[in-house]
């Protein structure tokens, strides 16, 4: 079982065991427990414990021993080594042996066919089944005694909906008693509470334990009404415990008391620490994160990162050490095992398994050996993760975090520094550069008014003056400061801080300034005054002044400055002994504030003025001149104001979540769903459960229904089960159950995406209007079905059928020919597609007959006697020829297909000559007309076709046909057809349109006064007697058209003779 | 040269039009004494008319005479002993007047003279009376239209056999929705 090589030197007198441990040939991953124990104390605590690593290797070190009193001899110590597989089996053992003894690396080869799992137990239900419940139960507890159920075990066994109608309880008090049953070891879990579980149809621990915490409270509100008390009774941290109990996570067989008073008042401190620097920082209240489940989602939370790295076990890493400023990069970071193999290709092996196992990582796209740890980066991963026994803070060292991190997790179980470390990340220092300042406004364009500007002299003695100058245009307000993101989210997993904590700056990052105002434009020049021009008689002249200067424009207000960053979301777990130094320790610095916000941009300033103008000239030097003057310049355009400061950042969060070791320990013995592969597949697919503290006698639950796995390998914690059809698509949860339904316990829940497979259709063609079912696997409430370029609702039949109409021919837009069919759920999946042949033409078959009598004396006729008039070829002229019934119905896409082959049918002696309409039956009718030979096939009726059977006469004063018509979802109709001289060709072939029309549901409607057909006028609103709707008497010279609603009746209808 | 009244029968006999049974039997019996001495006169084939359909029509109305029921009886009679169709219209006609003659249409199923198609129309309204006499009368016809017929499931056999069980149990068979015109 354990191979030992002896080395020839003696060991130091540092006590470290490493070793290897091997399952075949191959090495074991992680999880494998090392324990060492002293041989003459077998029984007793292990006096060192390990886990192994992803290759399968450990170290374990030793406690030192007390030195031997002087002069006396060394008592020699002799070790037992076991290793023990996820499940708690022992699969390996060395020794007695003296440690000494042992070869630099030990080789134990495990037995991975041992004894049973030791994993404990879920809760069993309760012995008593009336216990705890008050008398409001007496009655059902009672009854149930009767039928000799008293254990709660009887009732978790029983199936509830037989068991309800045999004993005469209502099935959902029943589910409610069950529930009880179960979670009687859940504090506060009363008949009330299992009672509305049992109304939301959570009749079992099972379900609760597969449900999530967060849905499972909407419905509850939802079912019991916004009244429920969701402070107390099904508050969110009890809904979160009742689940964790469900699952049977049972801390106490690692109990470790929980001083709540005491953390309370300690993480008191703490948080009242943080609010110093930052007092809106928002506080997870710490009362509430004492609930049992809340603890074991946090470490749940840890161990998951520990089994992505292939780590078993924190104390055999070594440390992390922070020295200088380390900058920490996306992905987990695993210190060095504490002690370097002598053989120098363990870190290299353990590299090299990683790399070829992937870790527990999907995809890993590096691994790196740094000095004193491995650089595991999967990918993609904006995430940091530390992993280490512990992280030291050497010298001055800064933990600086990467600019790609959003978040760094340290789980170590020491954090050691001194007073000058702290955790901060990069670039907190920096804010966003303003932008650039912008050039100033523009100018005063154009000329001033009255265009003078340009020297003219003028026509008069006396000039104009210069216009005034036009003012600059007034600059913008800078654009506001940029922000930066949030600071990185840090989560701490820490035993022992036993300085405290190093100071974390995790402050949100100041907001970028504004942007400066932009500087106003400048003035235009005022214009040049006109001169004089001649004035020889009076010889007095007066130049225009020059005119005015524009203003120059106003600066532009400087810009907002930018938001300051949001600060950190810190949540440090640790332990509750631990709360009290963090609390008494050095007084130390935790900085979750909102950044600071931007300066606002400095202001533009003003535009410079225009210039007065120039005076207007004097043109004659002899004259008398009027002195002009230059015009004065404009104002110097006001600066902007300065632009205000950005908003501060919002405040970070802050939770102090204490976790026990027994809850560290529990959460470590449980089973666990480490990843499933693939995490989505259809019904059918064989999936892949890598897991861990798995037993012999592990079932799947998936979706909420018992699935046993095809392959199980304990040693290993893997486990492969298959999808099956019934599953609904969508997302599923899974979890692992060990043990029987009584008393097991469950894993955490993942879940696995079913997706939906389309098998086939039926039918495979059609037309508009078409029931289609469709049959596959992974569809559920809410898929739809793709046709073509539209999504239809559908009808759910069931995870493997669903069914839907297809739309009418006025919605169905899709042309004739092959159109494709999926399904599509609700989450977005969409599966294979078929392909269904649309047709539009609903063909209706017709076949003739003509009708003779089976009994005739006397002579003449096919038989010796009467019968119709008309022969094969008339028939045919009615049915096919010009001025066809056919016309009226191929443009609505209901073809007719008549048969060219007239029929013969032989009925009752007094029928062929005169059919009786009112003095028989229809059953009588149907009894001549579908009369079968001795084999049982029709004599004169042909189904699926609509039948048209012309006789000499009808016995009738007013008609020349009738249609007789079956019921709706049989349609059985045939046409009785006179033969009649009183009609021409034309009347006749629209006498069997017209009767084809309620063969497709036309009734008889008059719908205006002034319809007339067979020369008689409509005479009343609802005239019974009237052909069809006013539009099917149809012909051409009748307005041949049919509304849509007719055509659509028809279609509907004709559809039953297409055979659907 | 017809006159208003032949006019005006006549145009109703050649049809076109759908009407229920009670809405018929109103038109015929608003015609009054005249109309029907019209409709009469061309059941017996006294008034002349464009063809033999119109004829046979006028046959069918008089059925629903509710003003000189024995008046339009008798003329029916009279052409029971014409070939079918026009005996088969009689009878059916007389089966639905109020001045139906039972015994004689019953004497029309006894009598083997009585062509095959015209007892087979007696038959029917004899059915509908039902009793132990006209099952062995039924049972008397079908003996005798058997020698007609090669073989028992002939489909006036058939029928007879459907009268019997209906005179015997006096349920006439399941009805059904009334064929549209």
């Amino acid at each position: 079982m354990a191979t030992t090589e002896q080395r020839p030197a003696s060991k130091p007198a540092e006590e470290l065991i490493t070793g290897l441990i091997r399952v075949g040939q191959e090495p074991a991953g992680s999880g494998f427990r090392v324990r060492v124990l002293a041989a003459e104390a077998r029984e007793g605590e292990p006096i060192a414990t390990t886990f192994t690593h992803a290759n399968g290797a450990f170290t374990v070190v030793l406690p030192r021993r007390p030195r031997a009193k002087r002069g006396a001899k060394a008592e020699a110590l002799r070790i037992v080594i076991e290793v023990q597989d996820r499940t708690g089996r022992t699969v390996a053992k060395l020794g007695p042996v003296e440690p000494g003894a042992l070869e630099d690396a030990v080789v134990l080869d495990a037995d991975p066919s041992s004894s049973r799992s030791p994993i404990p137990m879920g809760p069993a239900p309760v012995e008593d089944l009336s216990k705890g419940l008050g008398p409001a139960w007496a009655e059902e507890t009672a009854i149930l005694a009767r039928h000799g159920i008293r254990r709660g075990e009887q009732l978790v066994d029983a199936d509830l909906s037989a068991l309800a109608d045999q004993a005469g309880i209502d099935v959902r008090r029943l589910g409610a008693l069950r529930l009880h049953a179960e979670m009687s070891h859940a504090p506060d879990f009363d008949p009330e509470t299992a009672e509305a579980f049992a109304s939301i149809g959570i009749t079992s621990r099972e379900e609760l334990a597969g449900r999530s915490p967060a849905p499972l409270m909407r419905a509850i509100v939802a079912t019991l009404g916004p009244d429920v008390d969701t402070r107390r009774r099904f508050s969110r941290s009890k809904v979160y415990g009742l689940v964790g109990f469900a699952k049977g996570i049972d801390p106490e067989p690692f109990a470790t008391p929980l001083p709540v008073k005491k953390v309370i008042e300690d993480a008191k401190v703490v948080t009242d620490a943080v609010l110093r620097v930052a007092p809106a920082v928002s506080i997870i209240t710490v009362a509430g994160l004492l609930n049992a489940f809340n603890r074991f989602q946090a470490v749940a939370d840890a161990r998951a990162l520990m089994d992505a790295a292939g780590v078993g076990d924190l104390s055999s890493l070594g440390t992390f050490r922070i020295k200088g400023r380390r900058v920490i990069q996306p992905g987990t970071y695993v210190a060095s095992p504490k002690f370097v193999f002598a053989a120098p290709t363990f870190q290299s092996d353990l590299i090299a398994t990683v790399l070829a196992k992937g870790g527990s990582f999907k995809h890993l796209s590096s691994a790196k050996l740094l000095d004193d740890a491995i650089h595991l980066v999967p990918n993609p991963v904006t995430d940091a993760v530390i992993i280490g026994s512990v992280v030291e803070f050497v010298e001055d060292g800064k933990l600086v975090i990467g600019s790609d991190v959003t978040s760094l997790t340290i789980i170590t179980e020491e954090i050691l520094y001194s007073v000058v470390n702290e955790i901060t990340y990069e670039g907190r220092d920096r804010s966003p550069q303003p932008r650039a300042p912008m050039s100033p406004a523009q100018a005063a364009t154009g000329n001033p008014r009255n265009d003078r500007n340009v020297y003219s002299p003028g026509s008069g003695n006396t000039g104009r003056d210069g216009g005034t100058g036009s003012p600059g245009n007034g600059g913008a307000a800078g654009f506001g400061g940029d922000s930066l993101g949030p600071a990185p989210d840090v989560t701490i997993y820490v035993q022992r801080t036993p300085e405290g904590l190093p100071d974390l700056r995790l402050g949100g990052r100041r907001g970028g300034s504004g942007q400066a105002g932009q500087h106003g434009g400048a003035g235009s020049d005022g214009a040049r005054g006109r001169g004089a021009s001649s004035g020889a008689c009076y010889c007095h002249r007066e130049p225009g002044h020059g005119g005015r200067g524009g203003n120059g424009g106003r600066g532009g207000n400087g810009g907002v400055g930018g938001p300051g960053g949001t600060g950190s979301t810190l949540k440090i777990c640790t332990l509750p002994e631990n709360i009290a130094p963090l609390a008494t320790g050095r007084p130390y610095f935790i900085d979750l504030a909102g950044g600071p916000g931007g300066n606002g941009g400095s202001p533009g300033r003003g535009g410079p003025a225009g210039r007065g103008g120039s005076p207007g000239d004097d043109s004659w030097p002899w004259c008398e001149e009027e002195p002009s003057r230059v015009g004065s310049d404009g104002a110097t355009g006001t600066d902007g104001s300065v632009g205000p400061n950005g908003a501060r950042g919002v405040d970070g969060q802050f939770t102090l979540q204490p976790i026990t070791l027994s809850d560290w320990n529990a959460v470590f013995n449980q089973p666990w769903i480490v990843r499933l592969e693939p995490w989505a597949g259809p019904a059918g697919s064989v999936v892949h459960v890598v897991a861990r503290n798995l037993t012999a006698d592990t079932a799947v639950v998936l979706g909420g229904a018992s699935i046993a796995p095809t392959a199980l390998d304990v040693a290993a914690g893997t486990l492969d089960f298959t999808v099956p059809a019934e599953v609904p698509g969508g997302l599923r949860t899974v979890m692992l159950r060990l043990g029987g339904v009584a008393g097991a316990v469950y894993s955490n829940t993942v879940n696995f995406r079913v997706l939906p497979v389309l098998a086939s259709l039926s039918p495979t063609g059609g037309v508009p209007g078409t029931p289609l079912q469709l049959t596959g696997s992974g569809f559920t409430a809410g898929s739809q079905v793709r046709f073509g370029s539209r999504t239809l609702p559908a009808t759910f039949d069931g995870a493997t059928q669903l069914s839907l109409t297809l739309p009418d021919h006025e919605n169905i837009v899709e042309p004739a020919g092959p159109v494709t069919v999926a399904v599509v759920n609700p989450d977005a999946q969409v599966s294979n597609s078929l392909s269904f042949a649309l047709t539009l033409d609903v063909v209706v078959r017709v076949k003739g007959w003509r009708v003779f009598p089976d009994i005739w004396v006397g002579g003449g006729g096919l038989f010796g006697g009467p019968g119709p008039l008309r022969d094969d070829d008339d028939v045919r002229d009615v049915l096919m020829e010009t001025n066809k019934p056919a016309d009226a119905w191929t443009p609505h896409r209901v073809v007719l297909q008549v048969d060219p082959n007239v029929g013969i049918a032989v009925v009752p002696a007094d029928w062929a000559s005169s059919w009786p309409i009112d003095d028989v039956t229809f059953a009588e009718n149907q009894a001549v007309i579908m009369e079968t030979d001795p084999t049982g096939a029709f004599r004169h009726f042909e189904p699926g076709a609509v039948n048209v059977y012309f006789v000499d006469d009808i016995d009738d004063w007013t008609t020349h046909a009738y249609t007789y018509r079956g019921s709706e979802t049989r349609r059985q109709t045939f046409v009785i057809y006179e033969d009649t001289p009183l009609l021409s060709d034309w009347e006749e072939a629209h006498v069997a349109a017209h009767e084809l029309g309620h063969v497709f549901g036309l009734p008889h409607v008059c719908g205006d006064e002034s319809d007339v057909t067979f020369g008689r006028a409509c005479t009343q609103g609802n005239d019974k007697d009237f052909l069809m709707y006013p539009s099917t008497n149809f012909w051409t010279d009748e307005g041949n058209t049919l509304t849509a609603e007719e055509a659509r009746i028809a279609r509907r209808v004709a559809r039953l003779w297409h055979g659907l | 040269m017809r006159t208003d009244i032949e006019r005006r029968v006549l145009t109703l006999l050649r049809g076109g039009r759908a009407l229920e049974r009670a809405d018929r039997e109103a038109i015929i019996n608003q015609l009054g004494p005249e109309g029907l001495d019209v409709l009469r006169s061309i059941a017996r084939g006294d008034t002349e008319v464009e063809h033999e359909k119109l004829r046979l029509k006028a046959i069918a109305a008089l059925g629903s005479d509710e003003v000189q029921p024995e008046e339009s009886a008798r003329v029916l009679w009279g052409l029971v002993s014409e070939a079918p169709p026009v005996a088969v219209q009689a009878v059916r006609a007389l089966g639905r007047s109020s001045a139906r003659p039972s015994a004689q249409l019953r004497s029309l199923v006894r009598d083997p003279r009585t062509p095959p198609p015209v007892a087979l129309a007696a038959a029917r309204v004899a059915a509908e009376e039902g009793g132990d006499e006209v099952v062995s009368e039924l049972r008397a016809l079908r003996r005798r239209l058997r020698a007609y017929v090669d073989s028992d499931d002939s489909p006036s056999l058939l029928s007879i056999d459907r009268l019997i069980a209906q005179a015997q149990s006096g349920v006439r068979p399941e009805g059904g929705p009334r064929p549209i015109a």
